[in-house]
């Protein structure tokens, strides 16, 4: 059965009284990315009121891949459960060449990862798992047919008009947080445009209906027999849903290639030519261009943006939402800073700043993917047939075909990031996201875990094979510094056994590496201390506690955005 | 065709190749084309392919 969207009806409400306090942050969005930051505010204890000017959550499968770095964020945020029970792990993919394959890869996945490098889920489900997890938590609002009118900034609050069905309104907010998508009405209110590349090439998706036996993998055919000088990309969905991508050539229609006949034609030939017996529905279907572009700054004044309200990057190698949700996970600790009062508004100066370099960092990646998915001129087209033609007896060439998948971006140059203590190169160096890793926690009867989980939304120091007291000392200062708009946890790692499980420290979790795994996968000395940033960048490593140094100086460059 | 594993100087060398060509083929006139693309092919012989390599190239670029 293919998703069908719960519709929710308009909570009428008033304006804001003009002599009340503004409300400390309201979202325009209802999509992924606004609906992850509502939640890591609220888990922050911010009271955040999300606006949308529709009734339900998206239609149609969209942004279907999250990546790992992405199921990590969902976790911290309370609904990694959900999305495991929902989505279909994959690791591997196909590419062929007219009828001959030509790549075969399968993404990087160890012993100790915890998670499938990928998973596939529609982005309406997606949506509808965060919903509803917002219903079921404090602080968070979510008001259904408000479509904001304009922004306008005043002295101290922004003034947000929203047009409802009872008439208009209008809202003051001390932050307003722009997540309305690419065509934002508030990046349109605000007289702010983005500026980048769109490529040549449009791409027809569609979710189809469809028991097929193939596997759970990525699967694109290079001009392929059934329609010829196209591209097309297939992706299984959960509930036996198939994602179809494929490109229209220079000279198609697009108003008659998006009619229902047409898509229905064009996707039959494909399926007839893989040999299909089984009867197929077409279930939704839009139409897409690639496009590179960012605004300038991701704040102005009092306003925020994020996802693609910011920056938009091509669809190939999923990086879209999966940056929205690395946008999400770090304004949400960093504004929660300062509308707790504990940080000054730089802190988010810093936020602006970190993902702009991001979204730099996605379309350097996501260049090469573009140019060869969507080759927009007779030069690239005619490079990328040769190398597909030539692939097989040059595998270096099977590189340039491979699609480079989202991975996480690092913040190796922002002002947080302290900088490496040693000169011996590390494969895990300040900036970098720490990988989540499999771990045994001691305390309290031992049981499997994730580093993950156990550091959760919080700011982390994980001291390898220290003094667990000693770390409990540092973590309660950081703690009395940094809460409530960033919570501290300590995590200690011992290799004897023995003492672990009879240790209890309120301020500590425990964890049993006597197999060493955790300070391999960390690539990590004895003794050596990590802090993680809330959001699961590394802001520095040091070779033991006492290198940290006062907790006051490293809870001033935090809040400050770096000034250490 | 298991997942490639090719030294990170030699994809960076075919990413270069790649994109250096299409960038030169989009910079000549479209009647020049081929014209273009054979001196290209005639330098690269003469300065880099003795005969028997050429000749095993040409035989291996006919195949399509």
């Amino acid at each position: 059965m293919y998703f069908t969207p719960h519709r929710h009806g308009f909570t009428p409400f008033a304006s804001s009284p003009p002599d009340a306090a503004p409300e400390p942050v309201v979202i325009v969005g209802a999509g992924p990315v606004g609906l992850a930051l509502a939640l890591g505010l609220a888990r922050r204890g911010v009271v955040v009121t999300v606006l949308e000017s529709g009734d339900s959550v998206s239609y149609g499968s969209r942004a279907i891949c999250l990546s790992r770095h992405s199921l990590e964020v969902l976790e911290r945020l309370g609904v990694g459960e959900r999305f495991a029970e929902r989505s279909l792990p994959w690791t591997s993919g196909r590419s062929f060449h007219r009828d001959t394959e030509v790549l075969s890869f399968a993404m990087p996945h160890e012993d100790g990862d915890v998670r499938a490098p990928m998973v596939n889920i529609s982005q309406s489900e997606a949506e509808q798992i965060l919903v509803d997890e917002i219903e079921a938590t404090d602080h968070c609002t979510a008001r259904w047919r408000c479509r904001v009118l304009d922004c306008t900034e005043r002295d101290d609050h922004v003034g947000v008009r929203v047009e409802t069905p009872e008439g208009s309104r209008e809202l003051r907010a001390r932050w307003v947080i722009a997540a309305d998508g690419a065509r934002s009405t508030v990046r349109e209110s605000l007289v702010l445009r983005m500026s980048g590349t769109s490529y040549e090439g449009r791409y027809v998706i569609a979710d189809i209906h469809w028991r097929a036996p193939l596997p759970t993998e990525r699967r694109v055919w290079f001009d392929p027999p059934s329609n010829p000088g196209s591209t097309i990309i297939l992706h299984r969905q959960p509930a036996d849903i198939w994602r179809v991508d494929y490109q229209l050539g220079p000279d198609d229609d697009p108003e008659v290639e998006t009619t229902e006949e047409r898509i229905r034609e064009r996707i039959t030939r494909h399926l007839d030519w893989l040999g299909n017996t089984e009867p197929w529905t077409l279930e939704w279907s839009s139409l897409y261009r690639a496009h590179s572009s960012s605004l300038d700054s991701y704040l102005h004044g009092r306003v925020l943006f994020a996802g693609d309200a910011a920056h938009l990057v091509p669809i190939f190698g999923v990086r879209g939402l999966n940056s929205g949700l690395e946008d999400a996970d770090t304004l949400a600790w960093t504004l929660s800073s300062v509308v707790h009062g504990t940080a000054g508004p730089e802190l988010l100066r810093t936020y602006a700043a970190e993902r702009r370099a991001a979204w730099r960092q996605y379309v350097d990646q996501a260049e090469k993917s573009t140019l060869f998915m969507t080759p927009g001129t007779h030069g690239y087209a005619m490079t990328r047939d040769a190398v597909l033609t030539l692939a097989n007896r040059r595998p270096v060439l099977r590189e340039l075909i491979n699609p480079r998948q989202s991975g996480a971006t690092h913040s190796r140059t922002s002002p947080l990031t302290v900088g490496a203590t040693e000169d011996e190169p590390r494969s895990l160096v300040p900036g970098d996201p720490v990988p989540d890793h499999a771990v045994r926690v001691a305390a309290g009867g031992a049981r499997t875990s994730g580093l993950n989980a156990e550091r959760g939304p919080d700011l982390a120091v994980l001291a390898l094979d220290s003094e667990p007291e000693a770390l409990a000392d540092k973590v309660a200062a950081l703690r009395a510094r940094l809460a409530p708009g960033v919570g501290v946890r300590g995590l200690a790692t011992s290799r004897e056994a023995a003492r672990v499980h009879g240790a209890a420290l309120p301020e500590t979790t425990l964890l049993d590496d006597s197999a060493e795994t955790l300070a391999r996968a960390l690539d990590a000395d004895f003794g050596e201390v990590f802090v993680i940033r809330p959001a699961g960048l590394l802001l520095g490593r040091f070779p033991d506690l006492e290198h940290l140094g006062r907790c006051d100086a490293l809870a001033d460059h935090v809040l400050r955005g770096g000034s250490r | 065709m298991s997942t490639p594993a090719a030294p990170p100087e030699h994809i960076e060398h075919a990413e270069f190749a790649w994109r250096t060509l299409s960038e030169a083929l989009d910079s000549v006139p479209e009647s020049d084309r081929e014209g273009f693309l054979l001196r290209l092919a005639l330098l690269a012989a003469l300065d880099h392919l003795d005969a028997g390599t050429l000749t095993e190239l040409v035989a291996e670029a006919r195949t399509r």
